[in-house]
């Protein structure tokens, strides 16, 4: 079964970075953009149960969701009927690094607090990215307060509530631009390798609508609406890519 | 142990509480004296607690915590999602919760419980919450959220937690992240305030921001104080300050005259969004709730550690992009991957 032109096409999203409590916000804004061009919806996804299901189980349906969830996603069969087409991108770079920042150089791993606006399994995972020489263990003490947004992660140290923060580069930058005098300023202490921004994956939508839907969402860089969506997901375009995942092509 | 108080005067009760504190003094030297049964329990007891506390690290993970909750309302989400994160953060713990949502007696509820179970800590969710758990002065650590009036607490050495809240100074930060461009914020407070906002004098300064305050001191002066304080600024941040906000109908009429004075209003709350506020920096309940339950760890496993009150580490960011576009504020479009609710009215 394919979509026709009457059938609503949903773009489904889940990304363990973002805080579900900006569901609403990013649904809303979305969609104000998405009904100028046709039927088409836009549906965030509180977990990644729910997210892996709809996965499973939807055709017709686009999913929108982190580089880390699309790494797993690829040693699925699904990549048998599903495409990567597009790629986030700010200031036309589609990579970011995580960095670990505190105010202390030497890092307490048994008795440190992580601030990270990612869910634990996410964080924990980046940390063992950032550390990749020591073993996953060395972090198994370590407390985990997750907070809604980069910046509040950064703050939370800053301000003394926790040890250490997981963020990226951008934020610190942000920060660092708006406190020129700070007294004791954040240092950053580990750095992910580069890592892919969001992924926008197209199962089963024949053409011409592959194309249409692919062409209006690489135009959102150029609508007032649009715009406003990319910044809500902290992008500034798309970029488009094409490889088949059965092809174990597309960039990581 | 707790007595049931046989009348609610504060002369009564405090009593009351030197007679349990003189008791369990005199319980405390029987024990020590008595090492056969049918004390040893207790002093088994005891030394599990403090070999927990004393553990450098995951000792809670070794020896699960017994944790009582306290919740005012869980019908209400704001405490639900603290409950619902605290339970997530302290997951291998035992936790006895307790809805006191329709409980018409919930002092006497609390204190049969802790004469039936022995807890290591009370987590306390609301005012009906903590107050309850305050009258009953509970000889073990307590950590609260969701409390208003949270600076009552700040003095009590058993008592820590999560203030209802965003720091000052990182509220400061998020509105010179929205609008880079604003230089002078006015502030209305009264003299119970007066050290908070001294305290947010340098983030201001370093931020390049200038507060110029004014002080309340009766309500009769608002009108005046604030239309000459909105001639100077470029935006007016509220702040809780029940001597500033004394009533609804106040509140709104400086909405008003700020309106008047083409002055946008930041506030801590996203209540203030439906009187007229451009942007509000709100405390996120779930990460209250998170950072309680840490808090409660770090108070078991580290028996020296004083933390008191907490900010927020989590906020919860609503903007109204249309009021900003009226008063023509540059806004960082940046910053829209921080909002959480975006009014377009």
């Amino acid at each position: 079964m394919h979509a026709t032109a009457t059938e609503n096409i949903t773009i489904y999203f889940y990304n363990p970075e973002i805080n579900i409590t900006r569901n609403a916000v990013l649904k809303n804004t979305f969609d104000l953009y998405l009904e100028t061009q046709g039927a088409y919806q836009f549906q965030p996804v509180d977990n990644k149960e729910t997210f892996d299901a709809l996965i499973k189980d939807k055709k017709n349906a686009i999913f929108m969701m982190s580089n880390w969830h699309y790494l797993q996603l690829k040693k699925t069969l699904l990549l048998q009927t599903s495409t990567l087409v597009l790629r986030g991108t700010k200031n036309g770079n589609d990579t970011y690094h995580k960095i670990l920042v505190g105010k202390q150089p030497k890092l307490d791993l048994q008795t440190m607090s992580l601030a990270t606006s990612g869910n634990e399994e996410y964080s924990r995972s980046v940390l063992s990215d950032i550390y990749s020489k020591q073993s996953i263990d060395q972090f198994s003490s370590l407390q985990v307060l997750e907070v809604p947004k980069d910046i509040d992660a950064l703050m939370a140290v800053g301000f003394g509530l926790a040890d250490v923060a997981l963020t990226t580069k951008s934020s610190l930058n942000k920060l660092s631009i708006l406190y020129k005098q700070q007294n004791q300023p954040l240092l950053i202490l580990g750095e992910s390798q580069a890592l892919k921004r969001l992924a926008v994956v197209f199962k089963e939508i024949p053409q011409p609508e592959h194309h249409k839907i692919q062409s209006i969402l690489k135009q959102m860089a150029k609508n007032k609406k649009g715009k406003r969506g990319l910044h809500m997901l902290g992008l500034d375009d798309w970029r488009l890519v094409d490889g088949r995942l059965s092809k174990n092509e597309g960039p990581e | 142990m707790i007595f049931r108080p046989t009348s609610r005067t504060w002369k009564h009760l405090t009593s009351l509480k030197l007679i349990k504190q003189l008791l369990c003094l005199f319980c405390l030297l029987v024990l020590v004296s008595c090492t056969s049964a049918p004390h040893q329990t207790e002093i088994v007891a005891n030394s599990a607690k403090n070999s927990f506390i004393q553990a450098p690290t995951g000792s809670t993970k070794d020896k699960p915590a017994h944790i009582l909750l306290v919740n005012t309302n869980r019908q209400i989400d704001r405490y639900n999602a603290a409950e619902t994160s605290f339970a997530e953060t302290m997951a291998n713990n035992s936790i006895h919760t307790v809805d006191l949502g329709q409980d018409s007696q919930p002092i006497e509820t609390l204190q049969d419980l802790l004469n039936d179970e022995q807890f290591d800590a009370v987590y306390c969710i609301g005012a009906k919450a903590l107050g309850s758990i305050d009258y009953l002065d509970p000889d073990m650590p307590v950590i609260f959220s969701s409390v208003l009036n949270w600076h009552r607490f700040n003095a009590q050495d058993n008592y820590n937690g999560i203030a209802s809240e965003v720091a000052p100074k990182a509220q400061l930060t998020w509105f010179k992240y929205f609008f880079p461009e604003i230089k002078n914020i006015g502030v209305l407070y009264s003299s119970d305030n007066q050290q908070r906002i001294q305290d947010a004098d340098l983030p201001a300064e370093a931020l390049a921001l200038q507060l110029i305050t004014q002080e309340i001191n009766s309500e009769t002066q608002l009108d005046n104080l604030a239309k000459a304080l909105l001639t100077k600024v470029d935006a007016l941040w509220l702040i809780s300050d029940p001597s500033v906000l004394v009533s609804t109908e106040q509140a709104k009429r400086l909405f008003q005259m700020a309106h008047q004075a083409n002055v946008p209003i930041f506030t801590y709350h996203s209540f203030f969004m439906d009187m007229g506020a451009t942007l509000s920096i709100t405390a996120d309940l779930p990460t209250t709730g998170r950072q309680a339950a840490l808090m409660l760890k770090k108070v078991l496993t580290q028996p020296n550690y004083k933390q008191r009150i907490q900010f927020s580490a989590g906020s919860s960011i609503t903007l109204n992009i249309k009021k900003a576009e009226a008063y023509q504020l540059t806004l960082n479009e940046d910053a829209l991957d921080s909002v959480d609710e975006l009014i377009e009215y």
